[in-house]
């Protein structure tokens, strides 16, 4: 993977100009645009209509606490993004949410319903879907079969419905137009075909998101969906994850970048040695005292870069 | 040199019992490391389930033999839960491990003394299948045998061949119609990526135990037909190497294809028993002299020289072709990325 600091600067550039047919073709609609406003950044604070809630998850790995989350709300419709230094158990949380890991203690609610030891691959269904840091494309199948891999209801997925095919020939030709449809979408036509390993890294993170809608998600949960992605493949991601949120799906997502975080992000989560330090608009989180120190205070996290005259901040003063 | 007498060996070892054997254990070891990417090093182990699923059934609990292939399934079924559940959830190493070590465990409980009135302990179960040979559409009053060209099959020979091809042929188009729906393309994708497969919402642990018991049923087919054609289950028949034959049959035949375990199987068993004659002709005409001086080759490592020169074949073949016959190199190369 490619280092992230050249990028950052040839992104600002894209985004400080504004313009291009790219950044035209990117606009859509935020149905929660101004629903934060009058919402105070203050940690747990309660949200007017949350589809996760977390409470008390605490995960310890020996003497090492790596996740103690009191308790977080995540707003229904919303792209929040989860923001932090290195270290400060943002996948964790995300392992922890998705059921890839297990809590010590604490409970998770989605939609209402306790996920508590719900196991992973059961939440598809209850409309969350995640994505992972490494790239996950299943390299010998090809982009299409990776697509297909994520639908639901396929009876053909049984062994015994297996064996006769016309048993699952209608569903899955209803699967491959749903799955070319999304190929389309994401510009990824020309290379159905090809085996997964094949495309590049950009292109990867491309299929793994696409792959994900094809399970219809209310919850996507995207770690890290930009690292080691070209500027141009990082505006068109970006649009990607902005369609979800004008298609009324919920977008959580990891983040180092900070332009892309202010960019499409409705709020700001900010983890710090497990806990969260802060909560806040993209706007006003820059300006927290508690977040400067977390990452300037202890890592000199270089991801986390003020200088943007957009929002200047004490980081940027200091 | 008899070259009618290498030819007549190579094809009736190649199209032989053994190689039906090996071609179903292949199969089911193909449905678990090609497809699913299961590290099983035990297929041996699925093979004596199934042989002594047969032979118990007849020698100790006195059921009618075709129920005995029941219970031959269901021991496959069985052990490929005790091996599954546990071990399953854990990395694939851990399988690995399992495997070899439970195949032994099996050869080793059954040649016990203890289990002299179930499994006959070391001296096996003999003459158990006769209501197998019973129904051989071959049999017929005076001859029993048969001549194709300048091949000779005996009567029973042929009808052990007969169900065995019919049961591979069956098991190749069970495997084919499998792989191309849904559900192979699950366990394919768990051979890519597990945790990919479960965030998209599937039971990644119940399709690599179906993946193990499916494998490992077909496996025991080939266990039973074995101890069949023998008439006769022995322990030490089912010894670790077994295992890692057939891991060579479907490395020559190339991981992952429908049709890798039944031609590696067929090239495996030609080019053994192909070797082998060659080299004792060679002895005879001693038309090799020199070529015997250097390996020191006398009647009584024939044996052994043929296992090496097989092993120098695949070495080559590693080298220069490592996908196989049906393998693709394209899709090999993605494996370094």
């Amino acid at each position: 993977m490619t280092g992230n600091e050249p990028t950052n600067e040839i992104v600002l550039g894209v985004t400080a100009g504004g313009g291009g047919a790219a950044g035209a073709e990117m606009e859509h609609d935020n149905p929660v645009a101004g629903l934060f406003d009058d919402i105070e950044g203050t940690p747990g604070v309660a949200k007017p209509d949350p589809i996760l809630v977390a409470k008390g998850v605490r995960r310890s790995f020996g003497g090492l606490v790596a996740v103690d989350v009191d308790y977080l709300e995540v707003q229904r419709g919303a792209i929040t993004a989860l923001i932090g230094p290195n270290g400060a158990g943002k996948t964790t949380f995300f392992n922890l949410l998705t059921g890839f890991d297990k809590a010590d203690t604490g409970h998770v609610e989605l939609n209402g319903d306790s996920i508590d030891g719900v196991a992973s691959y059961k939440l598809a269904s209850r409309g969350m879907v995640r994505t992972f840091q490494l790239t996950k494309a299943l390299s010998k199948l090809s982009v299409l079969e990776n697509m297909k891999l994520g639908a639901k209801d396929q009876g053909g997925e049984s062994m015994a419905k297996a064996l006769i095919t016309p048993l699952w020939r209608r569903r899955e030709n209803e699967v491959e137009e749903q799955a070319r449809g999304l190929l389309d979408r994401f510009n990824l036509t020309h290379m159905s075909d090809e085996f997964a390993g094949t495309l590049s890294g950009g292109q990867r993170k491309l299929v793994e998101m696409a792959r994900a809608l094809m399970t219809d998600p209310e919850l996507v949960m995207l770690d890290e969906p930009m690292a080691g992605v070209n500027p141009a493949l990082t505006q068109s991601l970006l649009g990607h994850v902005k369609q979800l949120r004008a298609e009324k799906r919920t977008v959580i997502f990891v983040e180092h970048d900070m332009d892309v975080v202010r960019d499409i992000s409705d709020w700001v989560v900010v983890m710090a040695e497990g806990r969260i330090i802060a909560e806040g608009t993209p706007e006003s989180i820059g300006k927290n005292q508690a977040v400067v120190d977390a990452y300037l205070g202890s890592s000199h996290d270089s991801a986390l870069d003020f200088s943007d005259d957009d929002t200047p901040s004490e980081a940027s003063d200091a | 040199m008899d070259w009618g007498q290498i030819l007549t060996q190579i094809f009736s070892q190649g199209f032989g019992t053994q190689a039906v054997v090996f071609a179903l254990a292949g199969i089911g070891l193909n449905i678990h490391f090609g497809y699913t990417g299961l590290l099983n090093f035990g297929q041996v182990g699925f093979m004596a389930a199934g042989a002594y699923g047969v032979g118990m059934a007849v020698f100790w609990l006195e059921w009618n033999f075709w129920f005995g292939i029941l219970l031959g399934i269901a021991y496959c079924l069985g052990l490929a839960l005790l091996l599954g559940v546990p071990t399953l959830r854990l990395r694939a190493d851990y399988l690995g491990i399992t495997t070899i070590a439970a195949s032994e465990a099996i050869r080793l409980f059954v040649r016990w003394r203890g289990n002299r009135e179930r499994t006959g302990a070391s001296e096996g179960i003999n003459d158990f299948a006769d209501p197998f040979y019973a129904n051989n559409i071959f049999t017929r009053p005076g001859s029993q045998s048969y001549k194709f060209l300048f091949f000779e099959y005996r009567a029973d020979d042929l009808w052990v061949m007969l169900i065995g091809w019919t049961v591979v042929a069956l098991c190749v188009l069970v495997t084919w119609q499998l792989m191309r729906s849904p559900w192979g393309r699950v366990l394919k994708a768990i051979r890519e990526d597990e945790d990919a497969v479960r965030a998209l919402g599937k039971n990644a642990l119940s399709y690599k135990l179906q993946a193990l018991a499916l494998g490992g049923v077909i496996g025991g087919l080939g266990g039973m037909l074995q101890v069949i054609d023998k008439q006769s289950v022995q322990p030490d028949t089912f010894n670790p190497v077994i295992t890692f034959m057939i891991w060579t049959v479907i490395i020559v035949g190339g991981v992952g294809r429908v049709w890798s375990p039944v031609i590696g199987a067929i090239i495996f068993w030609a080019l053994i028993s192909g070797l082998e004659v060659f080299l004792r002709e060679l002895l005879q005409t001693g038309a090799g002299d020199e070529f015997e001086q250097f390996l020191n080759l006398n009647v009584s490592n024939v044996s052994q020289v043929k296992f090496m020169a097989f092993g120098l074949g695949l070495m080559l073949l590693m080298r220069f072709r490592p996908q196989g016959i049906f393998g693709s190199r394209e899709e090999m190369a993605l494996d370094d990325r």
